[in-house]
């Protein structure tokens, strides 16, 4: 079990996450947050690239510091940046990677077959990835971090660049590897965790804002999400009135999902909230700052 | 300038056998275990992957190589002129080949975006680079001892012993500089600025202040540069040792 314990971190004079407190056992854990909120810190944390300003993380009781090669051994990481060899091929980065890892090179090759297979590169595993698309380089970084069956596997945005045939593929994988241990992993984009995560993390001013599973999380709002049709006339001073989630065009009106605390008008139909809801609700000021400059 | 002749009370072979196993004794009490650990990497690792670049390298060094050898060989009107000077051409010299490698395959071991990935496997970048430096240490280490011996065969005046201290001296103070320098320090300029100041100061000292610099380095006693060659070697090896636990006790970024 995975323990992180009052921990804080700042660069500088800039505090970038505040008093974490956070349980990983075995399961899918979504760490939900919008650009800029600390995602990368945490998990930076986490994988022992850097450590905290204070408070601590333990891996069964010990920090994570002090077990040192002994964590890292039961680690694997996709980082945000995946950087690589231009001039190696997925085969020889991937037996670098073993190597360093600390793998047994029969094991090694073992286990890249059966990785270069799932994320279907083995047609290109002896070319060069100086030439691969970004979203196959994403699917070596998601065989790399799988590469030495990690009991923690941490993949900071890994569906970025990923198609949507691959990016199902992707979640298949996930919620199979995560019986039995633990995955974390990023994003900012809800389709992503809503399907595989057992739970969810939200962070907000530097905090952890909510944790638990989909449905609790989605209880927050429940009841104050509608659906309704109105002409387009009067979608401006509608939107006013209440919190916009998503419009779309239906029939010559306006189909707005909406939230709003108010008691509903007879023409509001109550929808169930789903995850997306709370996202744009809960970092309604964030979005809105951060598309108005 | 007067000619320093040979005549300083040289220690028997047995005494200087006696001192090193003593200070080697007692300078390495995990010997055994830092031998192992680099053997474990090696071994894990293989020469391909411990030293990607080494086709670059080995051109680095030739050139290098022939470089000093040419200086070195050709420059005999100036070197039988001042009869010290050889031996302070080899104490300035001895660490360049090391240090141009060194920066070399730094420079694109942590300048590589990889950097994130290799430093959450088991064996970290930390581990790599101590046994990295190591290997050159002792890749220099043998290419300074042809150097001087061919130094020895074109110059009859050159005590091999004393040149032999010299250089080894001069490769393991840088060595062990570079070492204080990486682990304890963080600003890139301070790295960059130990690299070109080690020549910039020798130099300096050398054309400013030569008469000094001269009699430092050729009054020092056999004897002493044993010890003392024999004590950098130990340090040396102690911080590359440290170096591998370097990332149980500091931070990285
Ligand atoms: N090395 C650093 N020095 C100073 N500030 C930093 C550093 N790294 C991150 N920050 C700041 O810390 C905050 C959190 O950054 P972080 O990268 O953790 O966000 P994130 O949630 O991963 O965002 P994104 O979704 O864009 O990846 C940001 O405001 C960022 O500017
Ligand atoms: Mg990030």
């Amino acid at each position: 079990m995975l323990v992180v314990n009052h921990v804080s971190k700042s660069y500088g004079k800039f505090e970038a996450l505040k008093d974490i407190n956070l349980e990983f056992s075995n399961g899918v854990y979504g760490l939900l947050a919008p650009n800029g909120a600390g995602k990368t810190t945490l998990i930076k944390m986490l994988t022992t690239l850097i450590f905290p300003s204070s408070g601590e993380i333990l891996y069964n009781g010990t920090n994570i510091a002090r077990l040192g090669e002994k964590y890292r051994e039961l680690l694997g990481y996709l980082p945000q940046d995946f950087g690589y060899y231009k001039n190696y091929s997925p085969r020889q980065f991937l037996s670098y990677l073993g190597a360093l890892k600390g793998m047994d090179k029969k094991v090694v090759n073992k286990r890249m077959d059966e990785l270069l297979k799932l994320v279907a590169l083995e047609d290109v595993a002896t070319k060069k990835m100086k030439k691969f698309s970004g979203g196959m380089i994403q699917r070596v970084g998601i065989a790399q971090a799988m590469l030495n069956d990690p009991k923690i596997l941490i993949l900071d945005e890994p569906t970025a660049g990923l198609d949507p045939k691959e990016r199902v593929r992707f979640r298949n994988l996930l919620s199979e590897l995560a019986r039995d241990r633990i995955v974390i992993l990023s994003t900012h984009i809800v389709s992503d965790v809503e399907s595989i995560a057992n739970e969810i993390i939200m962070i907000k001013d530097k905090q952890v804002l909510y944790k638990g599973s989909i449905d609790e999380i989605c209880k927050k709002i429940a009841g104050m999400v509608y659906e309704t049709s109105i002409p387009y006339e009067q979608a401006n001073m509608f939107k006013k009135e209440v919190f916009s989630l998503s419009e779309k065009q239906e029939d010559g009106l306006l189909k707005i999902r909406f939230i709003s605390k108010k008691t509903p008008e007879p023409t509001w139909t109550a929808v169930k909230p789903n995850l997306e809801d709370v996202f744009l609700y809960v970092y309604r000021d964030d979005i809105q700052e951060s598309g108005a400059s | 300038m007067k000619k320093e002749k040979f005549k300083i009370d040289f220690p028997s072979d047995e005494e200087i056998a006696r001192q090193i196993s003593f200070i080697v004794k007692e300078g390495l009490p995990k010997k055994e275990t830092f031998i192992k650990q680099v053997y474990t990497i090696y071994q894990q690792l293989g020469f391909r992957f411990l030293f990607p670049n080494i086709t670059e390298l080995t051109f680095i060094s030739i050139l290098i190589a022939i470089f000093l050898f040419t200086t070195g060989l050709q420059a005999r009107e100036y070197f039988e002129a001042e009869s010290g000077s050889v031996y302070t051409f080899i104490f300035v010299t001895s660490p360049v080949v090391y240090l141009v490698i060194c920066s070399f395959s730094w420079y694109h071991m942590w300048d590589n975006r990889t950097y994130e990935l290799e430093m959450t496997c088991k064996y970290d970048l930390f581990q790599l680079t101590a046994v990295r430096m190591l290997a050159f240490s002792i890749f220099c280490f043998a290419l300074n001892t042809v150097f001087i011996i061919a130094m020895v065969n074109s110059y009859h005046h050159i005590s091999f012993v004393k040149a032999f201290l010299i250089s080894t001296t001069g490769l393991f103070l840088f060595s062990t500089l570079t070492l204080l320098v990486l682990m304890n320090n963080k600003s890139k300029i301070i790295k960059i600025s130990l690299l070109v100041g080690w020549i910039a100061v020798n130099l300096f000292a050398f054309i400013w202040s030569k008469n000094f610099y001269l009699l430092v380095l050729n009054n020092i006693s056999i004897s002493v540069y044993a010890v003392i060659n024999v004590s950098l070697v130990v340090l040396y090896i102690k911080h590359l040792q440290k170096m591998m636990q370097f990332r149980k006790t500091e931070g990285v970024a």
